[in-house]
């Protein structure tokens, strides 16, 4: 054996590859393909990439948030007002109820001073009668 | 990055010897050609990475990356240039850059005996012997040169193709591979004496 092929075949020894029949070829050459986008696999984000997303979605998320909660706020306060009208209808038809059972119950009419005002009334009805030009 | 579903039988092929009309296709985002590509390169390159990288896993994932960056970069390779040398350049910067930016796996063990026919006929201790000498003068080499020499003694790259990759003048490649051959000559002359008087 000459010095060339001594040498060669000393650093095959120490720093050779692998044999070729130890590698899954098929395995390394799928994972390739799937990494390059192919057989609709996405290629895997690095960290970097995912960080980057990151950053960008920082102020459209507080933006978000910020118009989520003057949402919210604005709708509790119309929650609120509604709750409260509703409570002091819901009050004053009590009265109304009340009145007609009482009287129901006296086997007379409710006087018309315990119940509320209907001013336009007779306004209203007049308007119904009124022949129209049409 | 979307690739063009596989190429029905009816598409036109490229001639498996036309590596030009191959990579066009692979420009146009062509997953047939592609993988032809990768299956043309696959085995070298990954000797090429196992010879920077010094580890199985290291290796696999280098050449790996490299494809990819191939195929993101395809639009910036010169045509008229051969394909190789461009290709493996990027895996050696990659992995060079690797080894240097981060604590790559520990080295990988080669059995002595891993040498086969080509190794001296005697025992599993004599080329362990062997092994340990080429070992303590290789290691004495500087990264690029230790890389230069495997490069054209186990691949067999040429030193015009080995300038090409690390973008090196050829003189100084035959300069490096012929100090790091006689290096490994002296280390070695006093064992082949001991093989030569039996």
């Amino acid at each position: 054996m000459d010095d060339r092929r001594r040498v060669r075949a000393a650093l095959r020894a120490v720093y050779g590859a692998p044999p070729a029949e130890s590698i899954d070829w098929w395995s390394l050459r799928s994972r390739i393909l799937d990494a390059a986008g192919l057989n609709g696999h996405a290629r895997k984000r690095s960290l970097w990439d995912r960080t980057l997303w990151r950053r960008a979605l920082i102020p459209v998320t507080c933006a978000a948030t910020i118009v989520m909660a003057l949402a919210i706020a604005d709708t509790r306060s119309d929650v609120t007002s509604s709750i409260a009208s509703s409570l002091a209808s819901t009050a004053a038809d009590s009265t109304d109820v009340t009145a007609w059972l009482r009287a129901a119950s006296a086997g007379g009419a409710v006087p018309q001073r315990e119940l509320d005002p209907l001013p336009d009334a007779s306004a209203w009805l007049g308007a119904a009668l009124t022949a129209t030009s049409d | 990055m979307k690739l063009k579903p596989i190429a029905t039988p009816a598409s036109p092929r490229p001639d498996p010897l036309d590596e030009r009309a191959l990579l066009e296709l692979v420009r146009q985002r062509d997953a047939s050609a592609f993988d032809e590509l990768v299956r043309r390169y696959l085995r070298r390159a990954f000797a090429v990475a196992y010879h920077v990288m010094h580890h199985r896993e290291d290796a696999e994932d280098l050449v790996q990356e490299t494809f990819i960056t191939v195929l993101e970069q395809i639009d910036r390779f010169d045509a008229d240039r051969a394909f190789a040398p461009w290709f493996f350049r990027i895996l050696v910067n990659r992995g060079l850059n690797a080894r240097k930016s981060r604590t790559v796996r520990q080295t990988e063990q080669v059995p002595a005996d891993a040498a086969g026919g080509e190794g001296p006929p005697d025992g599993v201790a004599e080329r362990r012997e062997l092994a340990e000498r080429v070992r303590a003068a290789v290691d004495q080499l500087p990264e690029r040169q230790r890389l230069i020499l495997r490069l054209s003694e186990l691949e067999g790259f040429t030193s015009v193709e080995i300038a090409d990759i690390l973008d090196l003048s050829q003189g100084t490649v035959r300069w490096y591979l012929h100090e790091a051959r006689n290096a490994l000559r002296i280390t070695l002359a006093p064992l082949a004496r001991e093989v030569r008087n039996g």
